[in-house]
């Protein structure tokens, strides 16, 4: 028995899903969890905890809300209509969407922590030898947090494939669109078909543990750090 | 971890104030009481099981002291796969004949207790995407839709029934790229409903549950929700079998189940069942009832 055509474009459909959603991520996880670690502001407990909210609410409650928010009735919704001429629901885009805000804490959170631990004395001595900022980001702050970098990539890219809940209310299960690996799961289990269920579900299984060993390994290899996984 | 643990007292207190508010004494229902019916139900008869529950404990014959129904809904797949595995129900009503069929021959059903309940309606549902303009063809509607939403195929016999009727009519192969297909006809209805799918074919009964009627009327209906005009259309003729929905109680049954199955066949219980959107099957004792059998749809 092997797997079919369908679970492997729901396998690949799933890591194209994480790669973007990671990558979406980083680019604004980065500054956002950055912003975090400096800010003082009572401002900044809002954001906070806004970031932390997926981690808690069901995903019944973001896919209920992100499915009133795509209907072509709404602003977001005809407002990505008229930009694209396609609706927002039961597309990549929409899925995307729903990762981004559903995986948006396992990347924040890591990285916060990395920055909060970071000595801006650095920063200072750098900026007086004329180093602008995004070359003291790219050149500094980057590389003394790789690892709260690499945690968090790990962390939104793993958690971004296991998404389910959102996806079943949001994605309508179009075969190479939005049925991602767990909803293939899902509906080869409902339909009785337990072999291709287990072949999923087994990959899946084996995918997260190694992932999670490397994420630890190399943890532990570059010192037990106080930022990133061990708090996850 | 630790960004949440910081809000935590706070979050204490916000959840003793919500419980305080909001769980009332007795709030939890007891599921261990033998007199309570647990029937698994096909999402499309959801809302006509549930109005044939309240008249079923509002008879005076019934002891309604100590009875309690628990309804569980999802795809006719769903529930016999979850009877299979040993799910406490003690009625199933499905939206095909074959999933009832399947659990007496292996048997979980109780086999005298087999039978037809309803006949259901499969109808194309569309928006009026506001240019005034009603199709009533149901092909140059499939084709102009972005966005079909059906019920699983795997799973939900309505879901099958709307593959049969896009074949049939020959629109499958430029259908199925727009098809959105909900884990039962339940959440199809909703992914129309909320905007998300331009066109649906759904059972008559979510339809008439959401506050829609009329549909007896006419073979062409042009109806009101959520002040959008949409406008369902009976795509029966195009099925080569009608949607036959069976039943079955599981073994090993109660009286209660065995008392509400009685009430089943009472002409209370048959009013409901036309009335949210369903034909009753030609058994003898429907025949025989003419205030029923007037009230069928010509095709």
């Amino acid at each position: 028995m092997n797997l079919l055509d369908s679970d492997i474009s729901a396998l690949w459909l799933t890591l194209q899903l994480a790669a973007v959603t990671t990558a979406i991520l980083m680019v604004v996880g980065a500054p956002l969890a950055w912003w975090l670690s400096r800010s003082t502001s009572r401002f900044a407990s809002v954001i906070e905890a806004t970031v932390a909210l997926p981690l808690i609410l069901p995903p019944t409650v973001i896919g209920f809300y992100l499915l009133i928010a795509f209907s072509p009735d709404n602003f977001l919704g005809s407002g990505w209509l008229a930009l694209t001429g396609q609706p927002l629901a039961f597309t990549f885009s929409g899925l995307v969407v729903g990762s981004v805000i559903y995986s948006l804490p396992f990347v924040v959170q890591p990285l916060q922590s990395g920055f909060q631990h970071f000595d801006h004395k650095l920063l200072e001595a750098a900026e007086t030898m004329g180093a602008g900022t995004l070359d003291r980001f790219i050149n500094l702050i980057i590389p003394l947090t790789r690892r709260a970098f690499v945690t968090a990539a790990l962390l939104g890219f793993a958690h971004t494939m296991g998404e389910f809940g959102v996806v079943l209310m949001i994605g309508g299960n179009i075969p190479g669109e939005t049925q991602v690996l767990s909803i293939a799961l899902y509906d080869h289990v409902e339909a009785l078909d337990y072999q291709r269920a287990h072949w999923l579900a087994g990959g899946l299984l084996a995918f997260s543990f190694t992932l999670l060993i490397l994420l630890y390994g190399f943890n532990r290899q570059h010192g037990v750090s106080k930022a990133g996984v061990k708090q996850l | 971890m630790r960004h949440l643990l910081k809000a935590f007292p706070k979050s204490l207190i916000a959840c003793v104030l919500f419980f305080q508010i909001f769980m009332v004494p007795g709030a939890i229902a007891d599921t261990s009481n033998t007199n309570n019916l647990s029937i698994a139900t096909a999402s499309n008869f959801r809302p006509v099981l549930e109005k044939l529950s309240e008249a079923f404990s509002n008879q005076k014959s019934v002891d309604i002291a100590d009875h309690q129904i628990n309804i569980s809904s999802a795809s006719s797949g769903v529930l016999y796969a979850q009877i299979l595995q040993g799910a406490p129900f003690q009625l199933f009503f499905s939206a095909n004949e074959s999933f009832p069929k399947k659990l007496v021959a292996g048997g979980y059903g109780e086999p005298e207790t087999l039978a037809a309940y309803a006949i259901g309606k499969l109808v194309l549902v569309s928006r009026n995407k506001g240019d005034g303009f009603i199709n009533e063809n149901p092909v140059e509607i499939l084709s102009k839709a972005q966005r079909i939403a059906i019920a699983n195929p795997r799973t939900a016999p309505y879901g099958e029934a709307a593959i049969e009727v896009l074949e049939n009519l020959g629109v499958i192969e430029e259908s199925k790229p727009k098809l959105v297909m909900g884990n039962n006809i339940a959440q199809a209805w909703q992914f129309f409903h909320s905007g998300n799918a331009d066109v649906t074919i759904v059972a008559a009964s979510l339809i008439y549950s959401s506050g829609q009627s009329g549909l007896q009327q006419g073979w062409l209906e042009k109806q009101k929700l959520n002040d959008k005009m949409f406008l369902t259309i009976d795509l029966s003729s195009h099925l080569k079998h009608s949607v036959e929905q069976g039943r079955v109680a599981i073994k090993p049954m109660s009286s209660l189940a065995q008392e509400f199955l009685n009430f089943m066949d009472t002409s209370a219980a048959k009013k409901i069942i036309v009335d949210g959107g369903y034909v009753l099957p030609m058994t003898e004792a429907n025949v025989t009832d003419v205030n029923i059998t007037e009230v069928n749809p010509a095709p």
